[in-house]
């Protein structure tokens, strides 16, 4: 993938400069906090794009049995764990000057929490096994079982109660008003730029893991 | 006292400095740290992909 890594710096730049720069809403409470939207909420978006794509090649290792794609499987799932626990301690910096402490009761918060700790588990499982083929197909069966238990954990659980975070609690079809234009120039770029990291990083993991298996 | 005056008379004064960084409550200077702590993490990120590189043609 030629593209990944200057569209990456491009856009992470970007986001860098115009984050900082560009004019956004005033709002009571969240005042310039609001800029950590750009940062926050990627890390979010990165760590569910490569839990996706790692459950997929946990699917497809199950399906044909390549020991590459329990490697890559491995790979996704580690790198977007990482990006998971930024976005926790991220959130919980903001959460701290604009909801008054570092950890609430806040479902999506205590949901996001546990998904991680599922993933946690995945790799202590995957430690405990020594051969290398029955240890690539528990792991997948689980990997696949805790991606699909992180989406109503993380996505639906939130929207049944009452949730601080926006979009919550109620219709998702509302988010429309939630943010405005001017957050939405830097927040996409933003996003895809951090999974684009999340990429690169990964594609340099997984060239080190090739090495080590060798 | 002279050294009182002398300020006063610095600060009544308006001075031409390098301003573009101050402006905006100077936070510029925030994105030109942030931007070489992220320049700094792709050229790290991208030196040790090269070392990889170079690690795999050896074996």
């Amino acid at each position: 993938m030629r593209f990944i890594k200057p569209l990456c710096i491009l856009l992470l730049t970007y986001t860098f400069t115009a984050g900082y720069l560009f004019e956004v809403p005033a709002l009571p409470i969240l005042n310039e906090t609001i800029r950590a939207l750009y940062l926050h909420v990627p890390m979010w978006f990165t760590m569910i794009f490569l839990l996706l794509l790692s459950s997929f090649h946990s699917y497809r290792y199950v399906s044909n049995g390549d020991i590459l794609h329990d490697m890559k499987s491995y790979n996704f799932a580690h790198i977007g764990v990482y990006f998971g626990i930024l976005g926790l301690l991220t959130g919980m910096v903001w959460a701290r000057y604009t909801w008054g402490t570092f950890w609430t009761n806040d479902p999506k918060l205590n949901g996001s929490a546990i998904g991680l700790l599922i993933y946690f588990g995945y790799f202590i499982l995957r430690s405990s096994i020594d051969d290398e083929s029955k240890r690539g197909k528990i792991s997948s069966v689980y990997n696949v079982f805790s991606f699909s238990m992180l989406i109503p954990l993380i996505f639906i659980l939130p929207r049944l109660t009452d949730s601080l975070h926006p979009g919550n609690g109620g219709n998702p079809g509302f988010n429309v008003y939630d943010m405005n234009s001017q957050l939405r120039l830097v927040f996409y770029p933003a996003v895809v730029g951090f999974i684009l990291l999340g990429l690169w990083i990964s594609e340099i993991r997984l060239k080190m893991l090739k090495l080590n298996q060798k | 006292m002279m050294f009182n005056f002398f300020t006063l008379f610095i600060l009544l004064q308006d001075v031409a400095m390098a301003d573009a960084m101050r402006s905006n409550g100077k936070i510029f200077v925030v994105v030109v740290i942030s931007l070489i702590i992220l320049f700094s993490l792709f050229l790290y990120l991208y030196r040790i992909e090269k070392k990889i590189e170079s690690i795999k043609k050896n074996k």
